[in-house]
């Protein structure tokens, strides 16, 4: 049986802390995840999207902000919960949430399940394929490569189960904190905050 | 059967078979497809291996910030670029396009060897000439040239890392038409106010310390969509330390996130007010007296010159109502001075720019900002004595383009020339004819007025077209010889080294040998040089400087330089004004010139732009059913150089026409709806174009973004996607600096 | 194999037709292999299911429908409905399997890692994935199916009794799976509704029916008022049934607050992206006109009926089409974001690879029909 308990245990709890107003819509992260991990050249081939959010304010004038989205890694993952080959699996470890190549059928409920858009198929792999918090990176000791090269520094990343971790501070210090869609029940490890530093 | 034979990586998908799969076999690389698909056994182990590869130091070379970057090589092949962290230019970080940078080498678009026209020009047939054939192509088609109508009849423009032994040759060939277009296509206007009012430019580093201001007042310069990415950086962390922002441009750029104020005024009014915010911080005695009492000249001058410019008649000119021109500058002032207000970077706009920039200039000088944390930081050079190497001596003969005293543009800069008065000159073939052009890493067919210009004309009155790049650019494609550049990731280059806040040495070191038959621009400059019979100004090649360099350094420094690829030299103070310490400026009355006495006989004979004290100077308006063409950068592309660049075509390929709602209700348009532009002066019809109806555009105007359209089919990616804006904007002058004007021009939007 | 079920007929039209059908597909299998999914198929990130999916749940449907109907007749004793059980069973199983070629073109990877990732897919017991479960209860299914019809045309007719009532069970279970593949899906409030399944089971006993009714036309049994009056009966009530379900589900989910259920029922009303499906095909072609075409035929015209039950068939497609691709074509990145409006195009790839699974279904069932004799005793 695959770990879909909603209050899960890991040694380490990776998250993704985005500190939403520093994102200035450069998409350098979307490049640097595209190059590290050749992802196919397709449009619809990414791991991770900055949304340009157009809005109004109170009296009614135009505004504009970023939204970075990637794979929220959920501790309660439908995308794991509806895989019928067990390629899609949370590691107990970390929560990272991944896809095994090797394992993975194409039948795509994961993307269907997933409520963020998340996976994409990838053709040269043959099998679907989404963010994987870096995982080859961060076990070399490196950042992921969206975070390395995030020219607003909107994005943080590290372990919540360390509250010396730069993403706990954060989260500690911050004025909101906002997962997507949580009505999803989904339990993201993305974080969204505005901090006032 | 088995789809495995499709399994490629993404750039080889479009490298093709006879691209660079097939060269790898030639120069002994390894093709990743051998590499890929090894099946990993247990669940996830695949997951836990990641191989960084090979380091080398290099800087960016897809936009001229040139952010250091560290080069990651698996088996040769680049697999990944990444920020440098010591590099001031972007302490580790690179945006999409520096990201996407890789791609610049592994285009089998690019141009592969030498090349000699052999069709009509434009038409894009070339032969395949070895350098040697290349290099005698020149001397013979360049040397009667020279002979009939001196060397000055070359023109060279320069642009890229290369410049210097592009310099080099055309010194000492004996042309002083030498021209970089980040002067009169970008930043002239600017650095000419400011030199003007504090005897230094900005800078292309420029010298805004955003990231500990406490009020950014930011005038059409978008720092987070025109990105750069030290300044990207220190503008996101200025506003997450709580700056405001005053942002103002007509239209909300990406650098409008987060403001406190998104001032949309008219066009081409930014003069008004800046002078509005300097009437209500002289009325309201709101000035840094301190400062203006120590450090300038021409106050007593300013209060009376300024009693004109009320809020009102600001209002009126800018549209932004005078309450909200008041509370700004009280705001403004009331953190001073760890305040700036930054004019536009590419001031080549409404040919007031350079009185723009002026009265900008004079609202930070009210400020006292100079040398203080949050104003204006001064930067240091880097303290290091390197050998002078020799240079040939420069000619006294006169410029083509106007620019040297007594000339129509005595201010302008003759070390970096008008670019656009090279075209005119070229065109007329006045003051005397321009017979051949030198262009290294500069594509004016996509920089430039076209429309109104008609640079095609100008071209075809040259003899001569040289060429130096790395791809074929639509200017490339009109050239008679084309020498192709290595990109940055495959050659050496001379170090980098830079006066600023922290100056600095960076290194780039070729990550790859060459993929294709190229050369960097040393060896293209001294081969031409040497069939002139002036080879000897070419002895010190990039290696050469870069052991130069090395070999003046302490063991320490040059350990940490050729393994981390930059030198900080960290003893500095870039606030001397904080400390209180005394401030020069080179300025003529060693003072910030307020008032700008060098300015006065001009100002007698030509008028109001070369006022001493800026005089509002109205932009040309459209007439009635005209739209004002605006345009600017996209954070997703460089200049027209990487619109053939598969990843960042991803994000971005194509060109939608901003519109207001009311304007698009005006005209009918429905968000979506296809139009062309009419240039109102040439008639030229733009193809067909999406429509964005906006209120993030200012009524009466229309925006592109810049880069698109090229017209040249050996980029199968990027031929003809979006529009070109360069076939729809104004060839002002501004009078003073002698920079373009581009805002000016009008087009009408009918339904395509 | 048992002597007297095997009779070779001459090879008829229809098989060469359905092969001609399922040559079709030979464009999408080419178009697939040189240049893969992505590049093939209208389906996205967003859209990641297509035309196959649809396809597949719409073959089943008709696997199941008929299986119904036939366990009906011969399990429950239905007489009305006893008839051409061999037949049934066999569209039955025909319809499974190319239920099954159109998900073989839906599933991605090297193929000859499908049979090693068929034994990983049995290793570990996936129990929460809906699928799993859909595939384990079809792998069991299948078999059944195909000893139903060799019991049937063996004469073996308890055997046959049995196979048949596990079958019901198994088929319905499965089918049921099936729905739950959709009505799982928390994200997609579409699909994840009670009556979903419910739905589900109706439109297939439906296209079950109507296959029946389109069988009987060809046949010698076009003449027996009996079943066509059973079937086309039960066929108007179900399809009365589904338009009032349709209808009130449109304008329940319309009215009343902002949620994302009503914007996804904008999109087959006025006009939404889907709603020339919805109104022309689903309502219009599939389920009124049949209706009255049913009522003109007094239920007993066999052409009529057959006709009915051809339009009918073709309205559960298209109730299928609708409601898989426009579960998916809204979207967005939070719930404080306007949704995204997707689009799903079919691409020429899909669309042959979906027709030649009904040549696959014909050439199954006429290959069947070539081999074994068909024909009922009358009882
Ligand atoms: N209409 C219009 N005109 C403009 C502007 C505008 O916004 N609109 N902007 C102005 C501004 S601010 C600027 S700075 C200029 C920029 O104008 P350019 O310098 O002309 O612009 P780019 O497109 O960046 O680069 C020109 C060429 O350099 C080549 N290149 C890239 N890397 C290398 C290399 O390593 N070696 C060599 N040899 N060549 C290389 C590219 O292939 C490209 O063809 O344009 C100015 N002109
Ligand atoms: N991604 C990316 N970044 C780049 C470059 C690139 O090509 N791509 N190029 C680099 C170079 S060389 C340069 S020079 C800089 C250019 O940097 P910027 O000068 O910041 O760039 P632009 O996009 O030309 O203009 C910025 C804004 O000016 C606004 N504007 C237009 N008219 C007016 C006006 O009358 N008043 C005011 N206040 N605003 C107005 C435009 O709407 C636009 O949003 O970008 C640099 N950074
Ligand atoms: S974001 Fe989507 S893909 Fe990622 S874990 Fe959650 S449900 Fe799965
Ligand atoms: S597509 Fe692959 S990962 Fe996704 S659910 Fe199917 S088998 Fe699992
Ligand atoms: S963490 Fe890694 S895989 Fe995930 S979006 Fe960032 S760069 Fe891509
Ligand atoms: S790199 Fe950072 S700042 Fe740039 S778009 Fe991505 S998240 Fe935003
Ligand atoms: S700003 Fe971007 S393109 Fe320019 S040098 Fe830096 S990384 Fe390269
Ligand atoms: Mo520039």
């Amino acid at each position: 049986m695959k770990n879909i308990n909603k209050k899960m245990k890991k040694d380490q709890n990776l998250a993704m802390v985005i500190v939403g107003d520093r994102c200035i819509g450069c998409d350098a992260c979307y490049v640097a995840c595209k190059t590290d991990w050749d992802v196919p050249a397709l449009k619809e081939a990414f791991r991770t999207k900055v949304w340009e959010v157009e809005g109004k304010d109170q009296y009614g004038n135009p505004t504009i902000g970023f939204l970075p989205t990637l794979c929220n890694h959920c501790d309660n993952a439908p995308c794991v919960a509806v895989c019928p080959t067990g390629a899609s699996f949370k590691r107990d470890e970390d929560g990272i949430v991944l896809v095994e190549p090797d394992m993975c059928i194409g039948c795509k409920a994961c993307m269907v399940a997933c409520p963020y858009d998340a996976r994409y198929y990838n053709e040269h792999e043959q099998t679907v394929d989404k963010c994987t918090f870096c995982l080859p990176r961060i076990s070399q000791g490196l950042d992921p490569a969206c975070v390395t090269t995030c020219v607003g520094e909107s994005r943080n990343f590290g372990d919540l189960n360390d509250p010396e971790s730069n993403v706990s501070k954060l989260l500690k210090d911050a004025t909101s904190v906002a997962r997507l869609k949580e009505d999803e029940g989904t339990l993201p490890n993305v974080y969204y905050v505005t901090v006032n530093y | 059967m088995s789809r495995h034979n499709i399994n490629r990586r993404g750039f080889l998908k479009l490298a093709g078979a006879t691209g660079i799969a097939a060269t790898a076999g030639v120069t002994g690389i390894p093709s990743p497809l051998s590499a890929s698909a090894k099946k990993e056994s247990a669940k996830g182990a695949r997951f836990l291996k990641y191989d960084r590869g090979v380091h080398s130091p290099s800087f960016c070379e897809m936009c001229f910030w040139n952010c250091g970057v560290d080069v990651y090589t698996r088996d040769g092949i680049i697999h990944k670029l990444e920020g440098n962290k010591l590099n001031p230019n972007n302490r580790g970080h690179i945006c999409a396009k520096g990201n996407a940078g890789i791609q610049s080498t592994y285009d089998p678009d690019r141009i592969q060897s030498p090349l000699i026209r052999t069709g009509k020009r434009g038409e894009g047939k070339f032969k395949k000439v070895s350098w040697d054939e290349a290099y005698q192509y020149v001397f013979d088609k360049l040397n009667p040239l020279v002979k009939k109508y001196g060397p000055e009849t070359l023109a060279t423009f320069m642009h890229g890392t290369g410049e210097r032994y592009v310099h080099m040759f055309s010194v000492a060939l004996g042309t002083p038409n030498i021209t970089v277009p980040a002067y009169s296509q970008c930043m002239g206007s600017r650095e000419m106010a400011w030199a003007l009012t504090y005897g230094t430019g900005i800078s292309g580093h420029e010298t805004f310390d955003l990231a500990n201001s406490k009020h950014m007042m930011i005038f059409g310069r978008n720092f987070a969509g025109a990105v750069q990415v030290r300044e990207a950086e220190d503008f996101a962390e200025g506003l997450a330390r709580g700056s405001k922002l005053t942002y103002i441009d007509p239209r909300q750029s990406e650098s409008a996130v987060n403001a406190t104020d998104w001032l949309q005024l008219n066009p081409g009014s930014d003069m008004a007010l800046a002078l509005g915010f300097i009437h209500v911080i002289i009325r309201d005695n709101l000035a840094n007296m301190d400062f203006v009492r120590k450090y300038c000249y021409g106050y007593n001058e300013l209060v009376e010159h300024i009693k004109q410019y009320t809020p009102e008649w600001a209002s009126k000119k800018t549209g932004i109502d005078a309450k909200t021109i008041e509370r700004i500058a009280w705001d403004f002032a009331k953190d001073a001075p760890n305040v700036v207000a930054v004019p536009p970077r590419r001031m080549t706009r409404y040919g007031n720019d350079t009185q723009t920039v002026r009265t900008i200039a004079i609202l930070n000088a009210l400020m006292g900002n100079w040398g203080v944390p949050g104003g204006i930081f001064i930067r240091t050079a880097v303290p290091l004595d390197l050998p002078k190497h020799e240079h040939p001596p420069a000619t006294k003969a006169r410029r083509a383009d106007g620019v040297g005293e007594g000339e129509k543009y005595p201010f302008a800069p003759p070390s970096l020339g008008r670019t656009n008065g090279i075209y005119e000159a070229t065109l007329k073939q006045k003051p005397y004819p321009i017979k051949a052009w030198l262009l290294y890493g500069t594509n004016p067919i996509s920089h430039s007025s076209v429309g109104v210009n008609n640079l095609y004309d100008a071209m075809n009155n040259l003899d001569l077209i040289i060429a130096i790049d790395t791809q074929f650019s639509d200017t490339v494609m009109y050239a008679d010889v084309v020498f192709p550049e290595s990109t940055y990731l495959e050659r050496d280059d001379a170090p980098y080294i830079q006066k600023d806040k922290v100056p600095f040495i960076a290194l780039r070191r070729a990550a790859i040998k060459p993929i294709y038959d190229t050369k960097g621009c040393y060896d293209i400059c001294k081969g031409i040089a040497e069939k002139f019979g002036l080879q000897k100004w070419f002895e010190h090649s990039p290696e050469h400087m870069i052991e130069q360099l090395l070999s003046s350094l302490s063991d320490e420094q040059k350990e940490t330089l050729e393994k981390d690829g930059t030198l900080l030299f960290e003893d500095v103070d870039p606030y001397p004004g904080a400390s209180g310490g005394p401030l020069k400026f080179a300025t003529t009355t060693g003072k910030v010139q307020l008032y700008v006495k060098d300015l006065e006989e001009y100002y007698q004979k030509e008028g109001d732009n070369f006022a001493p004290m800026p005089t509002y100077i109205e932009a040309p308006q459209p007439k009635k059913d005209e739209f004002r063409m605006l345009f600017g950068r996209t954070p997703h592309h460089s200049h027209a150089r990487t619109q053939n660049n598969w990843i960042l075509l991803e994000l971005q390929d194509d060109t939608p026409v901003w519109m207001s709602p009311k304007d698009a209700k005006y005209l009918g348009f429905k968000d979506g709806d296809m139009v062309r532009l009419i240039n109102t002066k040439t008639g030229f019809k733009s193809h067909p174009e999406p429509i964005k109806v906006t209120e993030r555009i200012k009524d009466g105007s229309v925006f592109i973004h810049h880069g698109f359209g090229h017209q040249t089919k050996a980029w199968t990616r990027g031929y003809n996607k979006g529009t070109s804006e360069n076939n729809f904007i104004s060839d002002g002058v501004d009078p003073v600096s002698g920079a373009a004007a581009f805002h000016n021009g009008f087009v009408k939007v009918v339904r395509a | 194999m048992n002597a007297s079920i095997v009779q070779k007929k001459p090879v008829s039209i229809w098989l060469v037709l359905s092969f001609l059908v399922a040559a079709v597909g030979l464009y999408g299998i080419i178009q697939v292999f040189t240049h893969g999914q992505e590049e093939s198929y209208g389906i996205s990130r967003e859209v990641p299911w297509g035309i196959l999916i649809i396809g597949y749940s719409f073959f089943v449907a008709i696997s199941v429908g008929t299986a119904i109907i036939g366990s009906l007749a011969h399990v429950f004793k239905v007489d009305a409905f006893h008839i051409m059980s061999k037949k049934v069973a066999l569209i039955s199983l025909a319809s499974l399997i190319g239920a099954f070629y159109l998900i073989f073109w839906e599933l991605a990877g090297p193929f000859e890692l499908q049979a090693l990732r068929l034994v990983v897919y049995f290793a570990e017991f996936e129990t929460t994935s809906p699928i799993w479960w859909m595939v384990t209860f079809y792998m069991l299914e299948l078999p059944l199916l195909a000893l139903e019809v060799y019991f049937l045309l063996s004469k073996k007719s308890n055997s046959a009794f049995m196979a048949a009532l596990v079958g019901f069970f198994l088929g319905v279970i499965a089918y049921g799976t099936l729905a739950f593949v959709f009505a799982s899906n928390a994200t997609r409030p579409l699909w994840h509704t009670s009556s979903f399944s419910l739905f589900f089971i109706i439109s297939a006993v439906a296209a079950g029916i109507s296959v029946i009714l389109m069988m009987i036309f060809f046949s010698k049994e076009s003449s027996n008022k009996k079943s066509i009056s059973a079937l086309s009966k039960t066929l108007f009530i179900l399809l009365f049934i589904m338009l009032f379900v349709d209808v009130w589900n449109v304008i329940i989910n319309i009215y009343g607050v902002e949620t994302e259920l009503s914007e996804t029922m904008r999109q087959f009303v006025g006009n939404g992206v889907l709603s020339g499906n919805f109104y022309t095909y689903e309502i219009g072609l599939g389920l009124v006109i049949p209706m009255i075409l049913i009522v003109v035929a007094k239920f007993e015209n066999s052409f009529l009926t057959a006709l009915a039950g051809f339009l009918a068939v073709i309205g559960v497609f298209f109730a299928r089409f609708d409601t898989i691709v426009g579960g998916q074509l809204l979207s967005r990145p939070s719930s404080q974001m306007d949704f995204i409006q997707h689009t799903y195009n079919v691409s020429a790839s899909e669309l042959t690879l979906f027709i030649s699974g009904l040549g696959v279904v014909g050439i199954v069932y006429f290959l069947g029909a070539m081999f074994f004799d068909l024909e009922e005793e009358t009882h």
